[in-house]
């Protein structure tokens, strides 16, 4: 066979085509450009791995770390005794993402949730048809209807824990401790003013979650929860009872517009009751009104009356200007610049005594005449009129208390026996503590103290407080305006205040407000006991009948549950197995 | 030489191992710890429900219902002394009498005030004597 000499047949290494001589730059260049690429990425390697990773990092972290929030409890505020008040208790949210409710959802697991939650059909496929991200369909669920409802099992909707507020006294303190409102802020009374101290601030803390969603690693540092600050009032919830019973029995029985009462105790400055009439309850608030909601004993003020004329004539009695048996004659009418002024009865002459124990206005403002507007404007300044009282109470009020450089002599006049001068009950209360406290006005508090006795700025002279509460005594003696307000083995005294109420033209002479400021036991005095009905229509409308026998009742159970001895002797009385009530049974005391 | 890179893989794994277990030993722990908190955390809400529950049962508005209401309680009225007449022999008969129809009577009673009322009736009427005057200060009334 003869040898084919085409390039078809020439051995592959003897190719013409390899024999070409390539460049030597052109493979350096490859080897270069290929030597740039794996450096370039080294390089992106290293950037990823080193300085540039926080993108990433944060990616990878999002798909397994979590952040918990750690919630904080609101503080519980108790009485002086730790009974509690108010506090917080986990209840749950039911919330929703509306898009992720399925369209077809089985119409008896939706009434059902509406059943569980007590909201109609309606409204929940109104709250499941808005195009939001987010919508709360109910919030502060007890936790049994919340299990109830998770165990429905329906897409798209979920819980989440919170807090609702508890307040297991209900109307009895609501007016003090007041309330909070869904977010668990509060609104009204204690929870208001303190609300920086009860609330709690959450804490949170990141972790890192397995694919079972089991918690298996603290990141950062735990931010721990700090829980809200506890709060003891200086409220004795026994007496707050009593005070309540006795002040909502005398509104009703009089069919009176409303009123307030409160006892002070004149050792420690604190307030062991509060109480208002009408209330409300805190527990159930979707009936509210402003009438329920005023505290009245410390937002309303009102003219005192008569209770104004034991400040006046200390302030004499102070300055040396009048002494305890100084007369004053009280005969008739007294005209002063063309005002007449009157007394109920014909009193004659009377000792200082004798005014305060017949409330003469007559005689106290022949006192009157007697002291200069600057001192006894000094003086109403010293016991807290015109000042809002400090107690860090929202919506204390100041009252009216005009300059004494306005003040024309009729006015100085009905100022003295408590006309033409505005206060509340809590300033009246307060102002008492200088009998109570030998002259010195005490700072009253509505937080627990420490117990030890307070001493204050001294008003007047312990000899004058001691001389007045003498005549103090004789108004709740027979002869006096307040009898009913003696209480069975112990010494008490106080001062009736019956006053008209302004109706924005003058005063009503068919509308009264009966207040009645007192102290007991007289010997040392412990507690301050005052209250004030407002507008009482049936039976009598003076305040010794009317507020009178409140005192009693209050200040002869309060000092019973604060052990306090009796001061005077106590009738014996004896009574038969067949009696009944020993409300039934005279008790050898007028009531 | 061989040898002891054998030696010395042998210790890097065990190491390793080590580590791993050592890991899972933590993560078991923490798992367990995070539900004992939860646990805690749970106690603590029960806590709280359970103290307000207190807060409601001792309320005073209660005890003074349960007081006037129930247990025939009277305000205590200083000074007053009340006298009750004993009558042995009748109160004999009204204790045979109550005794045969004690499921009644103990099912008119509160909890817990039943047996102290029945006890306290029988003692006092054990110890008086005949037609004999108690003196009940205050307002402490022995009921029969």
């Amino acid at each position: 066979m003869k040898k084919n000499a085409s390039p078809k047949h020439l051995p592959f290494s003897s190719s013409p085509v390899l024999s070409v001589h390539l460049p030597m730059w052109r493979s350096k260049l490859v080897v270069f450009l290929l030597f740039v690429a794996f450096m370039a990425l080294a390089g992106r390697a290293f950037w990823i791995q080193g300085p540039g990773n926080s993108f990433y990092q944060k990616q990878g972290e999002s798909r397994y770390q979590r952040t918990i929030e750690l919630p904080a409890t609101r503080g519980r505020i108790m009485d002086r005794n730790g009974v509690m008040l108010a506090t917080s208790l986990p209840v749950r949210a039911i919330w929703a993402i509306p898009e992720d409710v399925p369209d077809d959802i089985d119409a008896s697991k939706l009434q059902q949730l509406g059943k569980l939650l007590g909201m109609p059909p309606k409204d929940l496929r109104t709250k499941l048809g808005e195009e939001k991200g987010f919508v709360y369909i109910k919030r502060q669920v007890p936790n049994d209807v919340a299990d109830k409802i998770a165990a429905l099992d329906i897409p798209g909707i979920y819980q989440r824990t919170e807090y609702e507020r508890f307040y297991p006294e209900g109307e009895i303190t609501a007016h003090l401790v007041g309330f909070t409102n869904v977010e668990d802020e509060g609104q009204e009374g204690i929870e208001l003013s303190e609300q920086k101290k009860l609330a709690g601030v959450s804490g949170s803390r990141r972790v890192i979650k397995d694919r079972m969603g089991r918690t298996i690693e603290d990141v950062d540092e735990l931010a721990m929860p700090r829980n809200g600050q506890d709060l003891s009032l200086s409220l004795d919830s026994k007496i707050q009872y009593i005070t309540y019973t006795e002040l909502k029995a005398a509104v009703e029985e009089h069919h009176a517009a409303a009123g307030a009462a409160m006892v002070i105790d004149t050792h420690t400055g604190e307030v062991l009751a509060l109480a208002n009439y009408p209330t409300y309850n805190p527990n159930d608030r979707s009936h509210l009104t402003g009438e329920q909601l005023r505290n009245r004993a410390l937002t309303d003020t009102f003219e005192p009356g008569s209770i104004m004329k034991p400040i006046s004539i200390s302030l004499a009695l102070d300055l040396h200007r009048i002494t305890p048996d100084t007369l004053v004659n009280t005969n008739g009418k007294f005209t002063l610049d063309g005002a007449t002024i009157t007394d109920d009865g014909n009193y004659g002459t009377l000792t200082i005594g004798g005014v305060i124990q017949k409330s003469s206005n007559i005689g106290t403002t022949k006192i009157a005449m007697q002291l200069r507007p600057e001192e006894m404007w000094n003086m109403f300044t010293s016991v807290g009129f015109g000042q809002a009282p400090k107690i860090g109470f929202p919506g204390a009020v100041a009252g009216r208390l005009r300059p004494w450089k306005d003040w024309r002599r009729i006015e100085q006049a009905t100022m003295a026996y408590g006309y033409g001068i505005s206060v509340s009950l809590f300033q009246l209360a307060h102002a008492y503590t200088i009998f109570a406290h030998d002259g010195q006005l005490i700072p009253v508090t509505i937080f627990k103290t420490n117990g030890q006795a307070v001493s204050g700025p001294q008003v007047i002279s312990p000899t004058t407080a001691a001389e007045m509460r003498k005549m103090l005594e004789n108004v709740a003696a027979v002869g006096g305006t307040a009898p009913e307000a003696q209480v069975p083995g112990y010494s008490v005294g106080g001062k009736t205040g019956t006053a008209y109420k302004s109706n924005g033209h003058g005063y009503d002479h068919n509308k009264y407000r009966a207040s009645f400021v007192g102290m007991a036991p007289l010997s040392n005095p412990r507690i301050i006991v005052a209250v004030s009905i407002d507008s009482p229509t049936t039976g009598s409308h003076f305040g010794g009948s009317v507020s009178g026998p409140v005192f009693s009742a209050i200040a002869g159970d309060t000092l019973r549950a604060l052990n306090v001895a009796p001061d005077i002797p106590v009738k014996p009385m004896v009574v038969t197995e067949n009696t009944p009530s020993a409300s039934a049974v005279s008790t050898g005391v007028i009531r | 030489m061989s040898r002891l890179n054998v030696f010395l893989m042998a210790v890097l794994v065990a190491c390793a191992l080590s580590t791993v277990n050592a890991t899972n030993h933590q993560r078991e722990l923490f798992v367990e710890l995070g539900r004992v908190q939860g646990e805690a955390h749970q106690m603590a809400q029960t806590l709280a429900e359970l103290q307000y529950q207190e807060g409601a049962l001792s309320k005073t508005t209660l005890i003074e219902h349960v007081a006037q209401d129930q247990l025939k309680m009277q305000p205590v009225t200083p000074g007053r002394t009340q006298y009750l007449v004993v009558n042995v022999a009748a109160d004999a008969e009204s204790n045979v009498a109550a005794d045969s129809t004690t499921g009644e009577a103990v099912s008119e009673l509160p909890n817990g005030v039943a047996a102290a009322s029945a006890t306290s009736s029988a003692t006092s009427s054990a110890a008086a004597p005949a037609s004999s005057q108690v003196e009940a200060h205050g307002n402490t009334e022995a009921r029969r």
